[in-house]
């Protein structure tokens, strides 16, 4: 009984870092319209009209 | 006992499929693996297929030993269930490219010396870049050339490290681990690439979702596998890998946490599962190596199972964000089952073989605090989102999205639940996995601690995803990753110069098709060109014929002087 409330209590604290990690930080620094490489395309090495 | 090679048995019959008949080459996609099975079934410690050149040199194809033949069934199984699943696939060049990319695959596992590795290396690139190109979207197409680009940089870095290393004339494949020479440098970064490892994984995540669902399946199966296995046959041991699987493990489960795209979502789940097996393999323990080998090839059995879903999903609502999906088992109850087994099994579920082979990993790491915890933390993140997020927004949780459902194909369901029984039976019967490998680790998974342990955190877990619910709805947006280094400020560099290269070339030819017409008007008509020469303005828009004239006088001048000196 010990080992299952101990590993609840990792598993409730890890979960809750995870998603403060993931949610919380990463996709405020990462996400990005999905339009965001569009512009990287078609730049090849003859001049824009 | 033969010598009959597995993987060459794969490669004819990719060759073979090419040219066939489409009903024919359904067959043979299928007997092709079943044959190789056999084939690798058969062989003995002492089979051998050597192949001479050069008068000295000595290509050794066939080196078999278990851990080769561990990689190399996992192999032929899952080419057999790709087989039944891309069943109907139409273009002949997919079905050729995925049996001689999984013969490849093969190929590098049976290989014993680096010439050999690195031809079947090389082949597999470019037999999988073909099932990235297939998607023939304009994304897959560009996905495809920039994975491309990866696999030959790893495979040239992999080249010039066993050039490095083979300069004394031996060719054999040798554990590199305490080395610290160029030559190891150069391998581990080839390696490293098929690894994925961070900052080196991009490729991952931006080709795999563009292919066909089957090449998509064929994909994730080997060739992050093969490098595992390179890892385990070459740098075993190497202990400062463990916190780099572990961090990479984190970093997958996160990036899967935040994706709404299924098939990259599991795509970048791929990174943080080979994270545990760099994590294990690097403890060089017997439970470490045995672990990550078991990992890899029961991964490949879940992770193709939940690509084949995803891939049914794709086919059934022509839908991959899981923003435009919900609510799917009522009308695909086979696939939501075979995923929610296999997502179960992913996360470490007792009596599923994820938790026979995630065992193995943490009881090797058991001294390696840093990497202990940040597997355990990694192993949280697949439960929250694979098991957690994808089974309630894509099948079993409310939607306000109509979703409208087409049927999926008898051979993909056939193919799923195969797999999925797979996961059941090596899950509940882990002896099977435990023999097949290299060290025959004997685990003890079903002890109720080890139960209690697993349950304990996915309980844990599931908490606080249940009270922000809200906030794991995935939004429609793109994650950067590492690729945005060669995707914008690189990419920008690359088309200025370009474009500078272009101008360059541009002038040289204007120049020279001046050059040409003054020349054939100089052999025709010299009194014009004399006349252009004297009446030319700079205003005109022509070629300014007068400079040509100049330039041709202060050459006659140079050359006339230069006579005078020589003379």
């Amino acid at each position: 009984m010990f080992v299952l409330l101990k590993y609840i209590v990792v598993g409730l604290v890890g979960g809750s870092l995870l998603i403060f990690l993931a949610k919380g930080i990463m996709a405020h620094i990462l996400q990005r319209d999905l339009d965001y490489y569009d512009d990287a395309y078609d730049r090849g090495g003859e001049p824009d009209a | 006992m033969h010598s009959l090679h597995p993987g060459l048995i794969l490669i004819l019959t990719g060759l073979l499929a090419f040219v066939l008949p489409q009903k024919a080459r359904q067959i043979v996609a299928i007997a092709g693996p079943v044959v190789a099975l056999w084939a690798l079934w058969m062989l003995e410690p002492d089979s051998a297929m050597n192949f001479h050149f050069a008068g000295s040199i000595t290509m050794e194809l066939l080196h078999v030993d278990m851990l080769a033949k561990a990689f190399g069934l996992i192999f032929c199984i899952i080419a057999v269930l790709a087989g039944i699943y891309s069943f109907d696939a139409a273009d002949r060049g997919e079905k050729a490219a995925a049996l001689i990319y999984a013969g490849s695959s093969l190929g590098v596992v049976f290989a014993g010396d680096w010439i050999s590795l690195i031809c079947f290396w090389e082949v597999m690139a470019v037999a999988s870049w073909y099932l990235v190109w297939v998607g023939r979207t304009q994304k897959a197409k560009r996905a495809s050339y920039r994975y491309l680009v990866m696999h030959f940089f790893g495979g040239n870095m992999l080249l010039i490290g066993a050039i490095i290393l083979c300069a004394d004339g031996n060719f054999d494949l040798q554990l590199l681990t305490g080395e610290t020479g160029m030559g190891y440098w150069m391998v581990l970064l080839g390696v490293a690439v098929n690894a994925a490892i961070p900052p080196l994984h991009t490729w991952v995540a931006d080709a795999y979702p563009e292919s066909t669902p089957a090449g998509t399946v064929y994909m994730g199966s080997f060739t992050t596998k093969v490098a595992i296995f390179a890892l385990i046959r070459l740098f075993a041991g190497t202990e400062w890998l463990v916190a780099i699987g572990g961090l990479m493990a984190v970093f997958g489960a996160c990036m899967a946490l935040i994706e709404n795209d299924l098939r990259k979502l599991l795509s970048y789940h791929i990174v943080s599962q080979l994270g545990m097996m760099v994590a294990g393999l690097a403890t060089g323990l017997a439970a470490g190596i045995d672990g990550a080998a078991l990992h890899a090839a029961f991964n490949i059995l879940y992770k193709g199972v939940l690509l084949m879903a995803a891939g049914a999903v794709f086919v059934a609502t022509g839908k991959r964000k899981i923003s435009e999906l919900g609510g799917l088992y009522k009308q695909m109850p086979l696939t939501a089952v075979c995923f929610l087994i296999a997502s179960l099994s992913i996360a470490g579920m007792p009596f599923l073989n994820g938790f026979v082979s995630k065992g193995l990993i943490m009881e090797a790491l058991h001294d390696y605090t840093l990497g202990y915890w940040l597997v355990m933390l990694a192993g949280i993140g697949t439960w929250l989102s694979i098991t957690l997020k994808i089974n309630y927004f894509v099948f079993f949780g409310k939607t306000d999205n109509d979703v409208v459902c087409g049927k999926v194909p008898a051979y993909m369901n056939i193919a799923m639940v195969l797999g999925a029984a797979l996961c059941v039976i090596t899950g509940v019967l882990p002896g099977l996995g435990y023999s097949l490998m290299p060290n025959q680790t004997v685990g003890h998974p079903f002890t109720m601690e080890h139960i209690m342990e697993y349950f304990g955190l996915f309980i844990g877990a599931t908490v606080p995803f249940a009270m922000l619910i809200r906030k794991m709805a995935p939004h429609d947006y793109l994650s950067l990753d590492f690729d945005w280094i060669y995707r914008k400020p690189l990419a920008h560099i690359f088309s200025e110069l370009s474009k500078d290269v272009h101008q360059i070339f541009v002038v040289c030819q204007d120049a020279a098709n001046e050059v040409t017409k003054n020349i054939k008007l100089l052999l025709n008509d010299p009194a014009q060109l004399l006349y252009n020469a004297t009446h030319w303005h700079r205003d005109e828009e022509e070629m300014p014929v007068g400079n040509f004239i100049w330039v041709f006088l202060i050459f006659c001048l140079i050359a006339f002087l230069s006579m005078g000196r020589i003379i």
